[in-house]
C-alpha cells in the first residue's frame, strides 16, 4: 500500500506544484522518488503531530495542499483538536494519511492499535474518511481526495496487502465511489468489508468456496446515497472491519438504515469489539481476531444462513 | 509600516481602550483584565508596524496577525472597528446572536486567517503560513499574540522547535507577559522559569520589554532584518489603564458596572497610566 502511495503521490505532484508532503519522521527512503523529483517541497516536521497539522493547516490556508503522513494512531488521537479547529472548520484541502492502521501494526503493541478512528473522525463536519483495501484502491482515493479540495483522512494498512481489483476502478470525479465489487455471484447475502482486512476476507471466502457477493468499502464519510439501492438485493449483511462495533462502518450503515426508513436487510457485525487488544503478536492477529479462519468463518455464515 | 507619531499611537490606544470597556459593559463579557494588557501591541502592530495591513485577509503580501490568545477579542475587535475594518454598530453586537463577533475571533471576520479561542495553535498556524510565504518567495512576516498562561501548552514549544529548526525567520512571536493566568500567579505554572530563557535556547532571537511602552515596541518590531524568528516577551499589566483593574484577576472574569465604567473610561481618557 505504501509503495503505491509513494509512486501515486510523486506523478500526482508533478501536475500539482502545490502538493507539499509533511511527514512526522516516517517513512524512511519510502518518498525518495519524492523527494528527488520535488525538491524543497517537503518537510520532516519531527514527532509533533498536533503542530504538524496546524501547519499544514497554515499552508492550506495560503495555498498550498499539503498532505501530511504519519502513524495512525499517534496522527488522529494526538492532533484531534487540530483537526477539529484548524483543518475541518475551515474546510481546508488537507490529506491527513495515517499509516499502520488498524491492527495492521499488531505486533508493535496496544499503544499502535488504531481501532477507533471512524468513530472519532465520522464525528467531525467536512472531514472525509476513506479506507481503501488495497494499493489500487490507495492511489485512486489519493487522486480523489486531491481533486475533491476537501479534507480528507486516508487510513493505510501494511505494505503486503493483496492486489485486490484488477484494472481501473473507474471512480467518478465527484465521488470516490463508496462501493467497490469484489466477488458478485448475483448472491442474497453479501460481505461489505473495509480497509487494510479485505485482503484476508477475500482469500477466506474463495478458500471457502462461500457463495456470498463481496463488497469493499472504501469511503466510509461520506456514504454515498445509492447505498441503498445496490444494497436492495440482500436479505443479509455481513459488515467487516477492524474496528470497535461503537462507531464503525457497521453502526453507522445501520443507524443509516434506521434514518432512511427502507427495508432492512439482516445485518451481522464481525469487528473487534469494544476492548483493547493485547498479546496479539504477528501481523496475522487481525485475521484470528475478526474469526476470518476459514473454519471459524463458514461456522459463522453457516450458523445465519 | 507608516511611522505615525508615538503621540497619535496613544490616542489611538485611548479610543481602542474605551471601546474596550464601552462594549465589556454593554454585553457582560468576560476576559477584559487580558484584553486591556495587550492594547499597546495591538495599537502599535496594526497602525504602525505591520505593512499593507488591509481588510482584505487573503493579501498573502501583506503582514499578517494573529491573535492566538483568541479570548483578548475585545482588544481585536476594538482596534478592526477603529481601523474601519467592521461594520458600523458591528462591536455593539459583540457576542450576541448573530454577530460575526463571536468571544473568540473566527474566520468570518475581517483580517482572520484561522479561529482562534483553543490556546496553543497561533504559532504553528504561524509556522504553516511562513513555509507557504517562503515558497512562494513572499517576504512578509506574521505576528502572533501569544499569552504567557498559553506557554503551558505543549504545542507552542512543539511548534517554537519547528520555527527555530527551519528558521522561520519571519515569524514574529509576542508574549503578552501579564503574569496572571486565569485562576492564579504565572509562577504557579512556570515556577522561576524565564519564558525569554526558553525562548532563547529554542534558538529564537529574545527579547523582554515593556509591553505599554511604544517606543520599546517600536524599536524592536520595526527591526525587519532579523536572522531568526523573534519572540518579544512584553512585561505587562492585566488589567492595565484602570487603577482599581491593574493586576486584579477579578477581571479576568468580571464586567464593569455603570459606577465603574464611568470611573474607568475618566482614567483612560486622563491617560496618565502611559509612559
Amino acid at each position: 500500500m505504501r509503495d503505491l502511495l509513494a509512486k501515486r503521490l510523486t506523478e500526482l505532484s508533478q501536475s500539482n506544484p502545490e502538493l507539499f508532503l509533511i511527514y512526522g519522521d516516517i517513512g524512511n527512503r519510502l518518498f525518495d522518488e519524492f523527494k528527488t523529483k520535488n525538491n524543497g517541497r517537503y518537510m520532516n516536521a519531527g514527532i509533533a503531530e498536533s503542530s504538524m497539522v496546524t501547519l499544514a493547516a497554515g499552508m492550506a490556508r495560503f495555498g498550498f495542499r499539503p498532505i501530511v503522513y504519519t502513524i495512525n494512531s499517534f496522527l488522529y488521537l494526538k492532533a484531534i483538536e487540530q483537526i477539529k479547529i484548524d483543518i475541518c472548520y475551515p474546510n481546508l484541502p488537507v490529506i491527513l494519511i495515517g499509516t499502520g492502521s488498524a491492527l495492521s501494526y499488531s505486533e508493535l503493541g496496544t499503544t499502535h492499535h488504531s481501532l477507533e478512528d471512524f468513530g472519532i473522525l465520522s464525528t467531525i463536519p467536512n472531514l472525509q474518511l476513506i479506507s481503501p483495501a488495497d494499493s489500487l484502491e490507495v492511489a485512486e482515493s489519493l487522486e480523489w481526495a486531491i481533486n475533491s479540495n476537501k479534507p480528507t483522512y486516508i487510513r493505510l494498512g501494511k505494505k503486503e496487502n493483496l492486489l485486490l481489483h484488477k484494472g481501473e476502478l473507474g471512480f467518478k470525479k465527484e465521488n470516490f465511489g463508496p462501493f467497490q465489487i469484489l466477488k458478485f455471484e448475483n448472491a442474497s447475502a453479501a460481505i461489505l468489508s473495509t480497509g487494510a482486512i479485505t485482503g484476508e476476507v477475500y482469500q477466506a471466502v474463495i478458500d471457502n468456496d462461500l457463495n456470498l457477493d463481496l463488497w469493499s468499502i472504501p469511503q466510509i464519510k461520506p456514504i454515498g446515497e445509492d447505498i441503498f439501492m445496490i444494497l436492495k438485493q440482500y436479505s443479509k449483511l455481513f459488515i467487516i472491519e477492524e474496528h470497535n462495533f461503537i462507531g464503525g462502518l457497521g453502526s453507522m450503515l445501520a443507524a443509516l438504515y434506521a434514518q432512511k426508513q427502507v427495508v432492512t436487510p439482516k445485518m451481522f457485525f464481525i469487528n473487534t469489539g469494544d476492548q483493547f487488544h493485547t498479546g496479539l503478536g504477528n501481523i496475522g492477529s487481525a485475521r484470528e481476531l475478526l474469526k476470518l479462519d476459514p473454519i471459524n468463518l463458514k461456522l459463522i455464515l453457516k450458523a445465519n444462513d | 509600516m507608516v511611522n505615525i507619531q508615538t503621540s497619535e499611537l496613544i490616542e489611538l490606544s485611548k479610543i481602542i481602550r474605551t471601546r474596550i470597556l464601552e462594549i465589556c459593559h454593554l454585553t457582560k463579557s468576560p476576559h477584559l483584565g487580558s484584553s486591556l494588557s495587550i492594547v499597546e501591541l495591538i495599537t502599535a502592530l496594526m497602525f504602525d508596524v505591520m505593512d499593507d495591513f488591509t481588510i482584505d485577509k487573503y493579501s498573502e503580501k501583506s503582514d499578517q496577525f494573529i491573535l492566538s490568545k483568541g479570548h483578548a477579542s475585545l482588544a481585536f475587535y476594538a482596534a478592526l472597528e477603529v481601523k474601519g475594518f467592521l461594520e458600523n454598530g458591528e462591536f455593539e453586537k459583540y457576542g450576541t446572536k448573530g454577530s460575526i463577533l463571536e468571544e473568540h475571533p473566527n474566520i468570518r471576520i475581517p483580517t482572520v486567517l484561522t479561529s482562534t479561542g483553543s490556546l496553543g495553535h497561533g504559532l504553528a498556524f504561524a509556522n504553516g503560513l511562513a513555509v507557504a510565504n517562503r515558497l512562494k518567495g513572499v517576504d512578509a512576516r506574521i505576528f502572533v499574540v501569544l499569552s504567557d498562561g498559553e506557554c503551558n501548552e505543549g504545542t507552542i514549544w512543539e511548534s517554537a522547535l519547528l520555527t527555530s529548526a527551519k528558521n522561520l525567520h519571519r515569524v514574529v512571536a509576542i508574549i503578552d507577559h501579564n503574569k496572571l493566568q486565569a485562576t492564579g500567579n504565572i509562577s504557579e505554572t512556570f515556577g522561576s522559569v524565564k519564558i525569554s530563557n526558553v525562548f532563547e535556547s529554542f534558538g529564537w532571537e529574545s527579547y523582554e520589554i515593556d509591553g505599554h511602552n511604544f517606543d520599546e515596541i517600536l524599536t524592536i518590531l520595526t527591526n525587519k532584518n532579523n536572522p531568526r524568528p523573534v519572540a518579544v516577551i512584553c512585561h505587562t499589566i492585566k488589567g492595565k489603564g484602570v487603577s482599581f483593574m491593574e493586576g486584579n484577576n477579578n477581571w479576568h472574569y468580571r464586567a464593569p458596572d455603570v459606577g465603574e465604567l464611568k470611573l474607568a473610561l475618566a482614567e483612560v481618557v486622563k491617560g496618565n497610566f502611559v509612559k
